[in-house]
């Protein structure tokens, strides 16, 4: 059931005739907020833009209820407590899993969706003062063993004996993009998953872009000018993927030491790792998604090859000795 | 305005003398005779204040115009979970 909308109550004609003439709507949802966030065409309905973010928040939140580790009732979580080793899902659940496999070769195994042990362990060694973590060897090698057989309505997945799945590093970015792709008939077009942002921009269009100072409460360390491009070739289509990863909201201090969400694979621990905060922009939200994440745990000189190898629109890392690294491709959005 | 005024330091300025000023469209231009003995002329029509200067005299100050404002649709951040 859809949950209710957490909406900006006020009518949408006077929001599409601000200053600014977009309209935005937003609704707590993820452990965070969810916003879209439109440019009407000239001398279009101002409803039918109403219309489009209500529908595209609530398929958003339709679909985190489905790819959710945190509520029971959750197809995830129906997989996670299952004891077979062949399980059927549905669609969205199967088409989660599979990006979740494709980034796992995009960053060379450092996201890894089935890590979901790993990280309970390091949360609940925080609480308990413990050392945190599972084998590092016997995570990597469950996580690698499992398997998707794609079907005609969702996929049968194949795993090892408690294997559990995690999409909490690679989910956001993930629905922000699903949920672009149906806003294509306004001329501008964002949607927020908490700070993973999918953009599509057309040409002519041009809209800031803040990235927030870990350090300083609503304080950005820079502002990207994002423009829509002509479309001359398939790079070229006026999409872009935005998103921040870091270790300085979810960490814990324990003794001296330091731990945080983002499991190093190669550990199966907190991720021992020079840096703060990245943020990466290129095509899509999913991608900057899972590359940030890997960025932070792989630290500054492997996730900056990273970044080389793979090649992205711009990236903004943040070090713990306050050094600020701008990928040279971030130059000419900066505002 | 014209005559003697003071900058805000919080305002940006231009400045421009208010007499004995040929006109030019650049903003600042010199002239420099090709022998060593001869006079050299230096016009400087437009001066932008830093924050705290004062503007000499005999000159006319106008005010900037104020950036546009910058709207950031979003702010990309970690997240919060």
């Amino acid at each position: 059931m859809a949950r209710a909308l957490d909406l900006d109550d006020r009518p949408a004609t006077e929001q599409v005739a601000g200053a600014s003439g977009i309209l935005s709507r937003s609704m707590a949802l993820m452990g965070g907020h969810v916003g879209v966030h439109l440019r009407p065409a000239a001398g279009s309905d101002a409803r039918v833009a109403e219309a489009d973010a209500g529908t595209v928040l609530r398929r958003i939140s339709a679909w985190a209820d489905r790819l959710t580790r945190f509520t029971e009732t959750s197809e995830l979580s129906r997989l996670n407590r299952d004891p077979g080793t062949a399980v059927a899902v549905g669609p969205t659940l199967a088409a989660a899993l599979d990006w979740g496999r494709y980034a796992e070769g995009l960053t060379d195994g450092i996201v890894d969706i089935g890590l979901l042990d790993a990280r309970l362990a390091a949360e609940e060694a925080s609480a308990a003062n413990e050392p945190n973590g599972v084998s590092g060897t016997a995570a990597s090698l469950a996580s690698r063993s499992w398997s998707l057989d794609r079907r005609a309505h969702g996929a049968i997945v194949r795993r090892p004996v408690g294997l559990r799945f995690d999409l909490d590093g690679i989910g956001k970015g993930w629905l922000a993009d699903r949920a672009l792709d149906r806003l294509d008939r306004h001329p501008a077009a964002v949607v927020d998953a908490d700070g993973d942002v999918a953009i599509r921009l057309d040409p002519g269009m041009a809209w800031s872009f803040g990235i927030a100072d870990p350090r300083l409460e609503a304080h950005d360390l820079a502002v990207l000018r994002l423009t829509g491009r002509d479309g001359g070739s398939p790079r070229d289509d006026g999409r872009f993927g935005l998103a921040t990863s870091g270790t300085s909201v979810h960490r814990w201090d324990r003794d001296g030491a330091v731990t945080h969400h983002l499991i190093d694979p190669r550990t199966g621990r907190s991720a021992k790792t020079d840096i703060v905060q990245v943020t990466v922009l290129t095509r899509t939200a999913r991608e900057a998604e899972a590359l940030a994440k890997s960025v932070v745990i792989l630290g500054v000189v492997a996730g900056y090859e990273l970044l080389e190898r793979v090649g992205v629109d711009g990236a903004v890392l943040m070090t713990d000795r306050d050094e600020l690294f701008i990928h040279p491709a971030t130059l000419r959005w900066l505002a | 305005m014209t005559g003697i005024a003071t900058a805000s330091a919080l305002i940006s300025a231009f400045l421009s003398p208010s007499v004995g000023v040929n006109a030019t469209s650049t903003t600042t231009s010199t002239t420099v005779s090709a022998a060593p003995t001869d006079a050299v002329r230096h016009i400087v029509r437009y001066v932008q204040l830093q924050p705290g200067q004062t503007a000499p005299p005999n000159v006319i100050v106008k005010q900037a115009p104020a950036p546009k404002p910058r709207v950031v649709i979003v702010t990309t951040k970690q997240s919060g979970r």
